[in-house]
């Protein structure tokens, strides 16, 4: 079962999957480099971002592509507040005392998030039921929705790219994220780029989580599963590397989507994961880690 | 602790130990047993992760993997009919020998890296868990029919925990846990001073294995199912490390009094309060993470009210 | 003074313990207070969609057994009063197994009822094996669990294995469908049906083109799909959660699969609300409905109403309903609350229930079945067995592209 169609319709698959992986694992990524945190509360985040969009959507009748134009500034004031509030005070700790510290700090928060969330919304399967036709290319069928939902993250990627490109403190995060001692002797305010940068990473993955509402379902537990992978993504691309996050999502989405179709996608998580530790033994600090 | 007498300090982890040895005989309850027992066996997987996550400092968030293996070697030994003390064996001995062999690539990772390699093991694990279908029962799980083993299991779960103490503070005291504390430090300083590093390091991780994988097969012996993700899952991967961090990583004292500290306050929650219970919890994680660096053991009042005690 | 502190402080110790592993109401005298019914229900953790709402069916359930004085126990000439404990088992099997101790041994209940779910029965049933204590299975359908040899357990549900009886027949008998593709989750349930529905569609002469078993937490269907499309079965038949049928039943849509007709496993609000109008036409199987009257349909649905809950969205609160019926008959049958005498009632029993009639094998599997229904506009009908029917099957389903926005 070698033919064109088929092979292009599991690369666009894996491309999407790969694609909404990444964006999320991005922002977890921009936070591990410049506050050096282990976020387990950011699949909580994304969780909290797809029930926005979904009770925006039953309620307001909103578009749920429109809704990212709330959902993303809301979203980066919660990630503020979250780093004000909960980073901040360990920020100053040793190394492996502020390692430690985060793990309980964001898995407390996570376990909290999760289960408010499902005290005041009921634990239920939720989604939006939201669909465009499939378009039709000659014999095969490439669904709209999945080129459309591709293309927003290809914005939502270049936007990112730019404003760390061209803006103050976008440099300034990639500053802090390569150099960490150079960039403060230069002067870089790390605990004000810090709440930035968690505004930022909160808000990618709350759009990831719009997507999750309109392409698969949402629950409120759906958290921590989540964080596992992203970790495992950021990981295999390199702590803190952009382009890393990016590549190690198509990996393990391209991963994932074709071993589904030739050994069963029962393998496929297992594969991923086994690329993943084969990887990192090769390369003990990802494909873009820095050394 | 000078100003306490020796003697009393003895006098009262002797009371306790004899406490908590005749519960079973006194015709109290199975419920208190079986509420011992799972605070036993946390005692027993917290203290052995602290062995790495804690004088070692490498934080081994896949540690949880040693106790499936050994769970799941017991399950499928037992279902076979080998007999109880070869299962028991190697319940113990397959997690060693897993954990020896992944030390050497696993340990080339440091900090974050390490941690989350670690945790990418347990998913794995569960993963072929549920797969190796003929092995292990896939998702359906491992069921065995063992009788009713509670009170044995109580002591053999009572006995680790006081071997599992014993070492942590043998390692406390001795040449070994200061090369561990060194490599914590400053590994690299430590090789270059003598401290055979890598050798240190994949001892310490096979000996926190063969606790958490004979915990493991008590554990599969008295509860006689398990499924990929009651073993392999995140909660039981997550909660004796959170108490050993709760309590204080790197002491001895810490990850016990984290493990009764959070199974005190989880049971009351779970038992007097109808809603919100997990959040509750979390919110007391959080909060000892942001207020009590170190944990519970390093946090002055407590020393203090140790100090009061005594 | 240093000796007078530990004493001060193990006296605290003490206290607090002793709070927290006794129960007020002590259990003593001839004729109980009440009789005691113990289980729990995940309010916390995967299955929790549910358990809040089960804690709350029970005390009503319970109130509304008390409003006509109780169960009548012949052995005190009288009735007495009904509660049902229920603790949060976390859907985690050593909190279950720790909770079922507990009502076992400080509760002190007369009789069990199963937590949610087969893995956790598994846990919760080796303690009421232990103790004796009759327990009544709940929603644990797993056949292992009756492989056992247990002595003190039944379970109101038939086999998994049984499951799709109902659909195939009608399938059959409609003489309409010739090919189907299967797809399961994997977990012990989905596979338990899915491994019973293979069966029961080959021996009825199906031909199966397709199946494949699916990781839990899947997110993209595309290598699936892919497959299914170049098939054409004539039903695409799933077993799983809601989670898993929902993502699968979307990406159905945008990639323009078009069966003859999409079955699912579990219908209910967790399937059709985030589904929509999508949700349209595809059947399912629920062990209750509006309309269904073997036993007191009236007492139910007032219960269901008390706890806020409607059977369409809820469609296993049918199954605890029977469960609580065979509760209360054992009890008001057996006539003590002498746990020997009854188990042995359960054994024999043979009632009506809301969901028909309910005995038990030798190894303790009930008779209860699901039957299929078709979802349409936010309701559910039944379509099969013919006497239960109102609406006709439709059949086939129109294609994604024929359907009205």
């Amino acid at each position: 079962m070698i033919s064109f169609p088929i092979i292009l319709q599991l690369i666009i698959g894996g491309i999407l999957l790969g694609g909404i992986y990444a964006l999320a694992a991005f922002g977890l990524s921009l936070i591990f480099g410049v506050s050096r945190v282990l976020n387990i509360a950011h699949g909580d985040m994304l969780m909290l971002g797809a029930l926005m969009s979904y009770g925006v959507f039953s309620f307001m009748g909103v578009n749920p592509f429109y809704s990212l134009f709330i959902i993303l500034p809301f979203f980066f004031a919660v990630g503020m507040v979250f780093e004000r509030f909960l980073i901040r005070p360990i920020a100053g700790r040793p190394h492996h005392e502020a390692l430690v510290a985060s793990v309980l700090i964001t898995l407390g928060a996570s376990l909290t998030i999760a289960d408010l969330t499902s005290f005041f919304t009921g634990a239920d399967v939720k989604g939006i039921s939201y669909s465009l036709p499939p378009l039709n290319i000659g014999l095969f069928s490439v669904s709209s929705l999945r080129l459309l939902v591709l293309g927003v993250i290809l914005v939502l990627t270049l936007c990112l790219h730019f404003y760390l490109r061209r803006t103050f403190t976008g440099m300034a995060i990639r500053a802090i994220t390569q150099e960490r001692e150079g960039a403060m002797l230069v002067g870089v305010n790390i605990s004000r780029v810090s709440m930035v940068t968690f505004g930022i990473g909160t808000s990618t993955a709350a759009a990831a989580g719009m997507f999750f509402a309109i392409l698969f379902a949402v629950t409120p537990f759906m958290g921590i599963p989540l964080t596992v992978k992203y970790l495992a993504i950021i990981v295999l691309g390199g702590l803190g590397s952009l382009v890393g996050s990016l590549v190690g999502g198509l990996i393990l989405g391209l991963t994932e989507s074709f071993t589904g179709f030739y050994l069963g996608t029962q393998w496929s998580p297992t594969v991923a994961f086994l690329v993943l530790i084969l990887i990192l033994l090769f390369r003990p600090r990802g494909l873009f880690g820095i050394e | 602790m000078r100003s306490v007498p020796f003697k009393l300090k003895w006098l009262f982890l002797a009371l306790l130990l004899g406490a908590l040895a005749i519960i079973p005989l006194t015709g109290a309850s199975t419920y208190l047993v079986v509420f011992f027992f799972f605070l036993f066996m946390f005692v027993v997987l917290a203290t052995s992760y602290d062995l790495v996550g804690g004088y070692l400092g490498y934080l081994n968030l896949g540690h949880s993997v040693f106790f499936g293996i050994g769970a799941y070697t017991f399950g499928v030994l037992f279902l076979h009919k080998v007999n109880l003390s070869l299962s028991f064996t190697l319940s113990a001995a397959l997690p060693m020998l897993f954990a020896a062999s992944i030390s050497y690539p696993f340990f080339r990772l440091r900090g974050a890296y390490f941690a989350l390699a670690t945790f990418g093991l347990i998913r794995l694990l569960e993963l072929l868990a549920q797969n190796l279908t003929g092995l292990t029962g896939g998702s359906g799980g491992l069921s065995i029919v063992s009788g009713f083993n509670l009170t044995t299991a109580y002591y053999a779960a009572l006995c680790l925990v006081v071997a599992v103490v014993l070492t942590s503070v043998a390692v406390n005291r001795t040449k070994f846990g200061l090369a561990l504390t060194s490599i914590r430090e400053e590994e690299d300083v430590a090789s270059a001073l003598g401290v055979n590093a890598a050798a240190y390091k994949s001892m310490t991780l096979i000996i926190s294995a063969f606790y958490a994988g004979i915990m493991g097969g008590i554990y599969m012996w008295y509860i006689t199912y398990i499924h990929p993700s009651s073993v392999f899952g995140l909660r039981i991967a997550l909660q004796p490390i959170v108490m050993a961090m709760l309590g204080g990583s790197g002491t001895v004292g810490g990850p016990v009094v984290g493990v009764v500290f959070l199974y005190f306050v989880d049971e009351f929650l779970m038992t007097k309060m109808a809603y919100l219970h997990v959040a509750v919890y979390g919110v007391i994680m959080t909060l000892v993470g942001l207020f009590m660096p170190g944990g519970i053991m390093r946090n002055a009042r407590f020393k203090y009210f140790l100090k009061w005690v005594k | 003074m240093k000796k007078k502190r530990l004493i001060i402080t193990i006296f605290f110790v003490l206290v607090m313990a002793a709070m927290a592993f006794t129960n007020g109401a002590a259990y003593a005298g001839k004729a109980p207070k009440e009789i005691l019914i113990g289980g729990t229900a995940a309010a916390t953790g995967k299955f929790s969609g549910y358990g809040e709402l089960y804690r709350k069916m029970h005390d009503t359930w319970a109130s509304m057994i008390n409003e006509r004085g109780g169960l009548y126990v012949k052995e005190y000439g009288k009735r007495i009063p009904v509660r049902v404990i229920t603790y949060d088992d976390k859907s985690d099997p050593n909190t279950a197994i720790k909770f079922y101790e507990r009502l076992v041994t400080v509760d002190k209940v007369d009789l069990l009822i199963g937590p949610f779910s087969s893995p956790l029965t598994f846990a919760a049933s080796t303690v009421s094996e232990k103790h004796k204590v009759p327990m009544v299975a709940i929603c644990a359908n797993s056949p292992k669990i009756y492989a056992r040899d247990f002595k003190w357990i039944v379970g109101v549900l038939d086999s998994a294995l049984n499951w799709s009886y109902q659909y195939f027949s009608m399938l059959k008998s409609e003489g309409r469908v010739k090919t189907v593709a299967m797809i399961s989750e994997d977990n012990l349930h989905a596979k338990g049906v899915y491994k019973g529905s293979l069966k029961i569609a080959k021996d009825m002469g199906f031909q199966v083109v397709f199946k494949e078993i699916a990781p839990s937490d899947i997110r993209d269907f595309t290598p699936i799909i892919t497959k299914l499309k170049a098939l054409n079965a004539d039903v695409v038949f799933i077993s799983a959660f809601h989670t898993f049928e929902v993502t699968f039943m979307k990406q159905a849509k945008e990639f323009g699969l078009n069966p003859m007709e999409f079955h699912v496993t579990h219908g209910g609000k967790g399937f059709d609300s985030p589904l929509g109008a999508d949700a349209n036409y595809v059947t399912s199987d629920v062990y209750w409905m509006p309309g269904i009257t073997y036993s007191d349909t009236a007492f139910f649905q007032k219960l269901l109403a008390k706890s806020g809950m409607e059977v369409g969205k809820y469609p296993y609160s049918a199954i605890r309903m029977t469960a609580l019926e065979t509760v209360a008959a054992a009890i008001e049958q057996a006539g003590t609350l002498d746990k020997t005498k009854l188990m042995e009632t359960l054994k024999n029993l043979n009632i009506m229930t809301i969901g028909g009639p309910m005995r038990f094998q030798p190894n303790g599997v009930g008779t209860y079945n699901p039957f299929p229904v078709q979802f349409y506009n936010g309701e559910y009908f039944a379509v099969w067995p013919p006497a239960i029917v109102k609406t006709k099957h439709i059949y086939p389903t129109p294609s994604w592209g024929e359907r009205k926005k």
